[in-house]
C-alpha cells in the first residue's frame, strides 16, 4: 500500500513538476546520459531539473534505450512545456516588438490550446475558435474582458494558473457589437483575427502591416527579403508616392518592390479595424464613425484608412472589396514560398491565411521557431535550407502537429547532439 | 525587516560568488573570448560543444527553476512580489549577451526570496524529512555548524541547482564564505540562532543566482 502511495506521489509530482526531490549527496557526478536528459528536459520545458529527479531518470532511461522519442514525450507532459516553452515561443509573434516580455493574450493562448489539444497548426491561420480559462480572481465578461480589453488573459497570468490545465477551447471567434452583445465573426481566421495581433497590426495604418508581421512571423521572411519590384503594381494604393523626392526611379527600384506584394495581400483585410473598442468588421459593426462600437468605413463596407492620403497618386488602386492577389507567386519568389493550390487570389483574412499555412514555408517556418524555442538558437535558413526543408516535410506527415514537432526538433542531432 | 538586513549584507558577497560559479565559464560570457589560439574563429564559435554556458534563461524561465530545483513549487507572496520588482532587470531572452549586472543582481535578489521560502519549510520540517538542510542544526549558533554538515548542505544545492555535483575549488570557495560570513559577525549577531539561517539562505542564494544555475 505503501508502494502504491509513493508511486502515486511520484507520478503526480512528475506530472505536475513539483516534484518534491531530495538530493542524493553520496551520487557521483551525474553521467552523460543523465546529463543529456536534464538537457533535454530544460530545453522542452525552459525549466531547470535537480538531477536526482525521478523524471530524469525515467528519461534516462529511455535515452539508454536509445529511445529519444520517448524521453521527450516525458518531459512534453510537464505543464511546463506549455506555460513556458510554448507561451514564450507564442508571446515573440505576437506583438510589434516581437518580445517575450508581452503580457500572457489570446493569440498567446491561441498556439498554446492547438498545440496541446494536437490539433492542425494550419488552424492558426484559418479557424474558427479561441481559447480562455477560469478561476476565481479571473475576469470573464466576454466583451469587457476579453474583447475590448486583455483583463482576462492578464488575470490568468497575474493569478499564475496553470495555462496547460485550465485553457478551454471555445468555437466561434466573436465580435463586440455593443456593451452587452456579441456576434458571429464573419471572417475568422485563427490567431491572424485575435484581439492581439489585430491590436498589434491594425491599429492605425494602412493595414499593411497585418500582411507584412503574417509572413514575418508565419513565413519566417522580413519584407525586404520578399520583395519584388518586377512584380505588377496594379495593387499598390493612392497613398504611395509614385514620385518620392521627385525621382521616379527611386519609386520603381524600392518602394514598388515591397508594396507589389504587400498591397497585393493587402486587400484580404479591407474590412477589419482596431481602436480601443477592439476589432471591428465591417460586416457586423454599425458603420459611421469610428466611434465606441461603430466602424467608419464608405458605403462599400472598405474602412477609410484603405483609401486614405487617396491625393498623393490619384492614378493609384482603389480598394473597393476584400479581394486579394498573390504577387508574390512570380519565379523571383516561388521557391522561397512553395505555394500550394489555389495561391493566385482570394477574398478575406480566412483565405489568405489558407494560402499562407498551406504553403511549404509555413512547415519550415515553424520547424525554425521550435528549434529557436528548444535549441536556443538561431537557425540561418540560407545555410540549413536542405534541413529545414525536411523538418517541414515531417512537420507536414504528422498532421501538422505542433506538439510533436517541438519533440522531433528537440532530440536532433543538430538540437541535442549525437 | 529582517530579510532585508540579511541582503545588505549577502547581495555584495553574493554578487561576487555569482560570478564565480559557472562552472568553465569564462568570465567574458559570449564571443568576445579570443579562441583563434585553438584554431577556433570567434565567429565560428559554439560555446554549447566547448561544454561552456550557451544560453541565458529569460525572467519566467528563472522564476520557475528556481522554485522547481528547490522543491518550493509554487511561488508565495514575498516571492512574486521580488519578481515583479526585478522583471525589468530579467533576462527579456535566452541570448547569453544578456546577462549583465542587473540580472546577476536581479537574480540574486529573487533566489534570496526563493530560498527564504526554503530554509523557512526546510526548517520546519524534522531534519530527517528535510531535503537540503538535514545536517544543519537551525537551533544552535551560526558557530556550530560543522564543515561536513555545511559541505553536506553544498553538495545536494549543487545537484539539484547546477546538476552536477561541486567542484573542490567551488567548495573551498563556498567554505571561506562561511567562515568571512561568521567572522563579520558581531555583538549577539554571533549567538543568535538567526545567523545560522542567515548563513544558509545566503549561500543558498548565491548558489541559486550563479551562472550554472540561471543559464542552459
Amino acid at each position: 500500500m505503501k508502494f502504491i502511495v509513493v508511486s502515486l506521489l511520484i507520478i503526480l509530482g512528475a506530472r505536475t513538476g513539483h516534484a518534491q526531490v531530495k538530493p542524493d549527496i553520496m551520487a557521483e557526478d551525474p553521467s552523460i546520459i543523465e546529463q543529456q536528459a536534464r538537457k533535454l528536459y530544460e530545453r522542452l520545458t525552459g525549466v531547470k531539473i535537480p538531477v536526482d529527479s525521478p523524471v530524469v531518470k525515467e528519461m534516462a532511461a529511455a535515452l539508454n534505450k536509445g529511445d529519444r522519442s520517448a524521453a521527450a514525450k516525458v518531459a512534453t507532459r510537464d505543464p511546463n512545456f506549455y506555460n513556458i516553452t510554448v507561451k514564450l515561443m507564442a508571446l515573440q509573434l505576437s506583438t510589434r516588438d516581437e518580445t517575450i516580455k508581452t503580457p500572457m493574450n489570446d493569440f498567446v493562448a491561441g498556439m498554446i490550446g492547438v498545440t496541446r489539444d494536437q490539433k492542425d497548426a494550419r488552424e492558426l491561420l484559418t479557424g474558427n475558435f479561441y481559447y480562455m480559462g477560469s478561476g476565481a480572481n479571473i475576469r470573464s465578461d466576454m466583451v469587457k474582458d476579453l474583447l475590448i480589453s486583455n483583463n482576462h488573459y492578464q488575470d490568468l497570468e497575474t493569478n499564475r494558473i496553470d495555462l496547460a490545465a485550465n485553457l478551454v477551447r471555445v468555437e466561434g471567434q466573436v465580435i463586440a457589437t455593443a456593451e452587452a452583445a456579441t456576434v458571429a465573426s464573419p471572417d475568422p481566421a485563427g490567431v491572424l483575427t485575435s484581439r492581439t495581433f489585430m491590436g498589434a497590426h491594425a491599429l492605425a495604418g494602412t493595414n499593411r502591416r497585418l500582411v507584412e508581421y503574417t509572413f514575418r512571423e508565419f513565413m519566417c521572411v522580413p519584407l525586404n527579403d520578399w520583395a519584388d519590384t518586377g512584380a505588377p503594381d496594379s495593387r499598390i494604393g493612392r497613398d504611395i508616392d509614385r514620385f518620392p523626392a521627385g525621382d521616379h526611379m527611386k519609386f520603381q527600384t524600392s518602394c514598388k518592390g515591397c508594396h507589389t506584394v504587400m498591397d497585393g495581400f493587402r486587400g484580404a483585410f479591407a474590412k477589419w479595424d482596431f481602436d480601443g473598442m477592439g476589432i471591428k468588421h465591417s460586416a457586423v459593426n454599425t458603420r459611421g464613425g469610428a466611434n465606441n462600437y461603430t466602424i467608419a468605413t464608405d458605403t462599400n463596407g472598405v474602412i477609410n484608412k484603405m483609401n486614405k492620403n487617396n491625393s498623393i497618386f490619384p492614378a493609384g488602386y482603389v480598394t473597393t472589396n476584400d479581394s486579394f492577389v498573390n504577387n508574390a507567386i512570380r519565379p523571383v519568389n516561388a521557391a522561397t514560398f512553395e505555394w500550394r493550390g489555389t495561391a493566385a487570389s482570394g477574398n478575406g483574412v480566412k483565405e489568405f491565411g489558407t494560402i499562407v499555412a498551406n504553403s511549404r514555408r509555413f512547415s519550415q517556418c515553424m520547424a525554425k521557431r521550435v528549434y529557436r524555442a528548444v535549441c536556443r538558437k538561431e537557425m540561418d535558413v540560407a545555410k540549413n535550407q536542405k534541413i529545414l526543408s525536411q523538418w517541414g516535410d515531417e512537420f507536414e506527415a504528422s498532421g501538422y502537429k505542433l506538439k510533436e514537432l517541438f519533440e522531433s526538433i528537440a532530440v536532433k542531432p543538430e538540437c541535442l547532439g549525437s | 525587516m529582517k530579510i532585508v538586513k540579511t541582503l545588505t549584507l549577502w547581495i555584495p558577497i553574493s554578487a561576487l560568488l555569482v560570478v564565480g560559479f559557472n562552472n568553465c565559464g569564462q568570465s567574458n560570457f559570449e564571443s568576445s573570448l579570443d579562441l583563434s589560439s585553438l584554431g577556433i574563429q570567434n565567429d565560428e564559435m559554439d560555446s554549447e560543444k566547448l561544454g561552456l554556458p550557451y544560453a541565458l534563461l529569460s525572467a519566467e524561465q528563472t522564476l520557475n527553476s528556481m522554485l522547481s530545483v528547490t522543491n518550493v513549487g509554487t511561488a508565495n507572496t514575498a516571492i512574486i512580489n521580488e519578481y515583479n520588482t526585478r522583471y525589468g532587470a530579467l533576462a527579456g531572452g535566452n541570448d547569453l549577451s544578456m546577462a549583465n549586472s542587473p540580472v546577476m543582481l536581479g537574480s540574486t535578489s529573487l533566489a534570496g526570496e526563493v530560498c527564504n521560502s526554503l530554509v523557512t519549510a526546510e526548517k520546519a520540517a524534522t531534519a530527517e524529512t528535510r531535503n537540503f538542510f538535514g545536517s544543519v542544526d537551525f537551533a544552535v549558533s551560526v558557530g556550530s555548524i560543522t564543515d561536513s554538515g555545511f559541505n553536506s548542505s553544498v553538495r545536494g544545492m549543487a545537484r539539484s541547482f547546477w546538476g552536477r555535483n561541486e567542484t573542490a575549488d567551488e567548495l573551498s570557495f563556498l567554505q571561506e564564505y562561511k567562515l568571512e560570513f561568521i567572522a563579520a559577525l558581531t555583538g549577539t549577531a554571533l549567538t543568535q540562532v538567526a545567523s545560522t539561517s542567515n548563513l544558509i539562505t545566503a549561500t543558498c542564494a548565491a548558489m541559486l543566482s550563479s551562472l550554472d544555475a540561471i543559464s542552459y
